[in-house]
């Protein structure tokens, strides 16, 4: 009888130390809805209203090239090109703006008339994608007017692609080296990408954010013994900083996306929480104390085949909780994005089941949202 | 060239024409530990495995992390399915989760080189996974994290349609049925999709499901099996086929059930064809591991291998190690052997997969 007593009395402890942990400069509690670019109109509206009612004051959104740019723009540059087709995303923006929730901004998706392999997972020519970004940040600039003449709200925040390092969102990954060995070309043609980006949405914005990486969690971080036999073998989150460094990118924060296996405190994995300190000792070579935002997160409730790992909707609850204690434990995470809102076949991590029911994860979401007051910077 | 030495040339050339064909094949394919093998099918020209872990992550000497695997594993065999087509297993399908063990997971196969996966798990409800759709993707046929979700107690293929027996808390079953063969996409919803209420309330480890035929117990250890020809609108043509003894475990294939069961203080596998009596298979004192496919039954009891085409199961091999699953498709049969060698660094465990013919 005692020993379980012990234990008990161990992880009690352990838990009260996670919660007394120093106060650190908090860690922006968000959450994002990926369905939001399928909705317009009333759809929308209520889409966002499921958003806001948990809470949340800060989202990503995803901006899809291939669907705001379905032609090739004659002045790419200009957002008012005709080939750009914004609609969707203006009201996206605006709707946030009303509900007082602020974005970030992340665009992916290779277009036909961009992509080498007609594949939307095609990697981009970096002039091209860096044009859209720029347009995009000149858009929601904050003085530029939308079809009603008004102006559209202003966005700061801006993500450089969505896991460039993951051959589902960027391919391809790797060519064999003359020895046998691994070529990480990925990384080299998207550290080209975030070089010209960073240009582009600097002369739209001079003070925005630019975030680069949104590196998926893959990759491991040793690449020295790694082959690539068929091209989609995943770049390490760490070959991707060190060519940044290469090319002296200068970003303002590195996005890394965090899928633990096992609780957040448990795992051990690279990338996960416990292991961030080795990206952030890369990171500091490129850029010293170098933010990071880990705009996705989350633990799934049932297996879908891009997340092999599931958990119990009990568990999703305790380890979102985790989730962002460990995020407010360390000090260079400014953000934690929790994805997803609501479940769908091929992604079961939300707060919602596919029935729009509540998981006991939302609860917990919506309290640690509402507890906290964002600064205003982060705010629309 | 003179007349004699012509036969002996071509003899050279189709030695050489040989040994071309089989370079890279090897007799025997390995798995780099000793994990719990829960089941193996020769799925067409694939031997598939299922290998179940509790995996243990360690940092340093202690344990850091504690989280449970079913991974399906295959190798290809070559043409003739006499030899493996490389020495080791590759993972088509790894399910994980920190909810608990997954032990008691099933695996079904068709001839067309499909096959199904349920892992067990008590206290949450396991996917169903079917492999492999194109590019080689598989399609998740049922996965509800629901802490009230229905249990899945049996899964098969049945020729184009993927079956499920659902069980929910209340004891409700469900028959389900899906189409995945014919999905275009594997991301795409499936039109083809059914659910059926039946009457059936089978208990897990004791029901399966195949190609014209459901076969379950409606309570663990019962006496009688119930069988049935599974459709899109649920079970029908049911039977009850009394066994003699306590059921064990049951296996299905091409309308035809093997069934293990326990009569006094031996135990019994039977084979029960369409329409038909349960007939002796094998008998013995320990309990051995079964496989039915093809036609043909295969049992493992300690290191000998037996199988059956017809009539009683005779001896095909003896393996090196303790058997710890067999699989089956008419004239081979493939068993899986433990190996244990002791090295200067401790003792090395592989689980070795090796092939045998059946005599018609």
């Amino acid at each position: 009888m005692r020993r379980p007593r012990r234990w008990w009395a161990a992880a009690l402890a352990g838990v009260a130390a996670l919660i007394a942990a120093p106060a650190a400069p908090a860690s922006v509690v968000a959450l994002q809805d990926d369905r939001l670019p399928n909705h317009s109109g009333a759809e929308l509206g209520e889409r966002l209203d499921l958003l806001a009612g948990t809470g949340t004051r800060v989202t990503r959104v995803d901006v899809l090239w291939d669907q705001v740019a379905p032609t090739r723009p004659a002045a790419p540059r200009d957002p008012d090109d005709p080939a750009y087709r914004w609609d969707r995303y203006d009201e996206i923006v605006r709707g946030l703006q009303a509900r007082g929730i602020g974005v970030i901004l992340s665009y992916y998706r290779t277009p036909p008339w961009g992509s080498a392999s007609g594949r939307v997972q095609a990697a981009p020519r970096p002039a091209e994608a860096a044009a859209f970004a720029g347009a995009m940040a000149r858009r929601y600039s904050g003085r530029h007017p939308g079809p009603d003449g008004r102006p559209l709200p202003r966005v700061r925040r801006f993500e450089i692609w969505n896991e460039p390092n993951i051959d589902y969102f960027w391919s391809p990954q790797c060519r064999r080296a003359a020895n046998g060995g691994f070529a990480p070309v990925a990384a080299y043609r998207y550290a080209a990408l975030a070089s010209a980006a960073v240009r582009e949405i600097r002369r739209a914005q001079p003070d925005a954010v630019v975030i680069g990486g949104v590196a998926g969690p893959a990759g491991g971080v040793d690449e020295r013994r790694k082959r690539c036999r068929t091209g989609t073998e995943s770049v390490s989150p760490v070959t991707m900083v060190n060519r940044l460094r290469a090319e002296r990118v200068a970003i303002d924060a590195w996005s890394q996306h965090l899928y633990p296996i096992g609780s957040p405190s448990q795992a051990v994995f690279f990338p996960s929480w416990r292991t961030l300190p080795q990206l952030q000792r890369a990171l500091d070579r490129l850029r010293p104390g170098l933010p990071i935002y880990v705009t996705e997160t989350g633990y799934h409730t049932s297996y879908n085949r891009f997340h092999r790992y599931f958990v119990s909707e009990r568990q999703q609850a305790e380890w979102l909780e985790e989730t962002f204690v460990m995020a407010r434990r360390n000090p260079r995470v400014a953000l934690t994005v929790w994805f997803n809102l609501q479940d769908n076949p091929s992604w079961t991590g939300g707060l919602l089941r596919g029935d729009l029911s509540r998981k006991p994860a939302w609860e917990t979401y919506a309290r640690l949202a509402r507890a906290q007051t964002p600064a205003a910077e982060w705010l629309p | 060239m003179s007349r004699r030495a012509l036969p002996l040339a071509a003899g050279l050339v189709a030695a050489l024409v040989g040994t071309a064909a089989a370079h890279g094949s090897a007799p025997s394919a390995s798995l780099t530990k000793w994990n719990r093998i829960d089941g193996a099918v020769l799925a067409g020209s694939t031997l598939v495995a299922l290998d179940v872990e509790t995996v243990r992550v360690r940092r340093g000497n202690r344990v850091a992390l504690t989280y449970h695997s079913v991974a399906a594993v295959r190798v290809g065999l070559t043409a003739r399915r006499t030899r493996f087509a490389r020495n080791a297993f590759s993972t088509a399908v790894a399910i994980r989760t920190s909810i608990g063990p997954m032990a008691g997971a099933r695996l079904a196969a068709a001839g067309e080189g499909d096959w199904v996966v349920a892992p067990g798990g008590r206290g949450f409800a396991p996917p169903v996974v079917w492999c492999c759709g194109p590019g080689d993707r598989e399609v998740v046929i049922t996965s509800d994290g629901r802490p009230d979700a229905p249990v899945p107690v049996a899964a098969g293929v049945d020729g184009p349609r993927v079956r499920v027996l659902l069980r929910a808390p209340d004891g409700a079953t469900r028959l389900v049925s899906a189409g995945p063969r014919a999905l275009a996409d594997v991301d795409a919803p499936d039109t083809t999709r059914t659910e059926a209420p039946v009457a059936a309330r089978p208990a897990r480890g004791t029901a399966a499901l195949a190609a014209g035929v459901a076969a379950w117990a409606d309570a663990p250890a019962s006496g009688v099996l119930r069988i049935a020809v599974p459709s899109d609108a649920g079970l029908g043509q049911e039977r009850s086929v009394a066994l003699g003894g306590r059921l064990l475990g049951v296996w299905a294939d091409a309308g035809e059930v093997v069934a293990l069961i326990r009569r006094g203080r031996r135990n019994e596998v039977l084979r029960i064809p369409p329409g038909g009596a349960p007939a002796t298979v094998w008998r013995g004192a320990r309990v051995p591991r079964v496989a039915l496919g093809g036609g043909t039954v295969a049992v493992a009891d300690g290191r000998a291998v037996f199988a059956a085409r017809r009539g009683a199961a005779r001896r095909v091999a003896t393996s090196r190690g303790p058997v710890a699953a067999v699989a089956a498709d008419g004239d081979r049969v493939a068993w899986f052997e433990r190996i244990s060698r002791r090295g200067t660094d401790g003792v090395g465990r592989r689980t070795v997969a090796r092939l045998a013919r059946v005599a018609p």
